[in-house]
């Protein structure tokens, strides 16, 4: 995808995600030396996949895990803004096949996705956003033709959805209804108990990030659970609790 | 058993959880999901034979799961060939089996190791991703997306505005 770091997985909001969810596990099990050193890397990383969603589920990890950051640590991410110099300089190459130089598909790519200007003139709302504004209308409009069963498994998937719903809760509503819905609503409630009975504090922030990543990620994203990454770290981290009960 | 074990992980990690599969399956080598079969029917059996299957709401959960999708699938599937998305689901929850019936300390260990090594790897190939967008696929290829005619569309229309 051009414009956007997607990694193997050729999804630049899969990627994006998918690093923040494995950073939550690195600094529970890892020392924090480590974690801070693949911190440098995936934030770079998550910055350049250009995924708005991945951007404040980034922020929000950052957030709740606000208390690691200690003063001893700036040094650490001082020697990281070092290494950012090179990158620097090399944002100003040639891109190879094309008559651009990095930088300028850069801030091409960073005014389309923030999308700023959008906000005093609807005019310029970009493509992207005005595509996620009518598939949200279309969704609920479709979702009212059977609220309680849904339009069918796999309805998202036909000809009639070049982009599925890009939302995770929709996709459940427009498939399957409320009656199936009620099942996704299980998945992140069990997170968010979790984050509420859980003593360990690290351990409870990390159920609250994966809460986050099922419930508020999910308006954003349809394609959680087909993505093996994703199911992968999940799976891990709801079955941390089995570890103890063994 | 343990060392079967840390392979396997090792296996699901660098193969599936990293996005290679993914991306192999667009060069035309997939790895079979059937290999998660094969997985979880080794541990499975190992827990059978030390009989301590460790029983509690998620597996609940997950089979009444399972029981809603095949009933979907079965009764109220949408007009198109839905196999591929059933498929990968069944993937998902067989993958979500091997955690569950396998996690224990030594593999968290493993994870130690394991989990910063491919975030970095992850975020050096996405990096580059960036740096150059035909590394991964062609120009040609279905996979290569038209955000950036989309971005540019956005920047001619703001400048048209302006």
């Amino acid at each position: 995808m051009p414009g956007r770091g997607t990694g193997l997985l050729l999804n630049p909001n899969l990627a994006g995600t998918s690093l923040v969810c494995m950073l939550g596990i690195i600094l529970l099990i890892c020392k924090k030396e480590t974690f801070l050193v693949c911190l440098g890397f995936s934030a770079l990383a998550i910055f350049l996949t250009f995924s708005r969603s991945s951007w404040i589920f980034f922020l929000f990890f950052l957030f709740i895990f606000r208390d690691i950051f200690k003063f001893k640590n700036i040094i650490i991410f001082s020697v990281f803004g070092l290494l950012a110099i090179p990158l620097i300089i090399f944002l100003f190459i040639q891109v190879q096949g094309d008559n651009v130089l990095l930088i300028e598909r850069y801030i091409e790519t960073m005014a389309a996705r923030l999308d700023v200007f959008s906000l005093t003139q609807e005019s310029t709302l970009s493509e992207t956003d005005q595509d996620r504004y009518n598939l949200i209308n279309k969704s609920l409009r479709e979702f009212e033709n059977n609220i309680l069963f849904g339009n069918g498994y796999g309805y998202t998937s036909t000809s009639l959805w070049a982009q599925g719903t890009h939302n995770m809760h929709l996709r459940f509503l427009v498939e399957m209804g409320l009656f199936g819905y009620f099942f996704y609503f299980l998945i992140y409630s069990f997170f968010f108990l979790k984050f509420l009975t859980e003593k360990d504090q690290n351990l409870s922030k990390l159920y609250l990030l994966y809460f986050a990543l099922l419930f508020f990620c999910a308006f954003f994203s349809h394609n959680f659970f087909e993505n093996y990454t994703i199911v992968f770290m999940v799976a891990v981290v709801s079955c941390l609790d089995v570890i103890k009960q063994k | 058993m343990q060392l079967v074990r840390n392979l396997t992980y090792l296996f699901l990690i660098f193969i599936f959880s990293s996005g290679l599969a993914t991306y192999l399956a667009t060069i035309g080598l997939s790895f079979s999901a059937y290999s998660l079969v094969f997985i979880l029917f080794i541990f499975a059996l190992e827990k059978l034979y030390e009989g301590k299957i460790y029983i509690d709401g998620k597996l609940i959960f997950i089979t009444l799961l399972v029981l809603l999708n095949c009933f979907y699938f079965v009764f109220f599937s949408a007009p198109i060939d839905t196999m591929p998305i059933f498929f990968n689901f069944i993937g998902s929850i067989i993958m979500f089996l091997i955690v569950y019936l396998s996690l224990n300390q030594n593999i968290i260990l493993l994870f130690k190791k394991a989990f910063p090594i491919l975030s970095i790897i992850t975020s050096i190939i996405i990096i580059f991703s960036y740096i150059n967008p035909e590394l991964l696929v062609s120009i040609e290829s279905d996979d290569y997306c038209l955000e950036e005619v989309q971005a540019c569309c956005s920047i001619q229309i703001l400048q048209v505005h302006l």
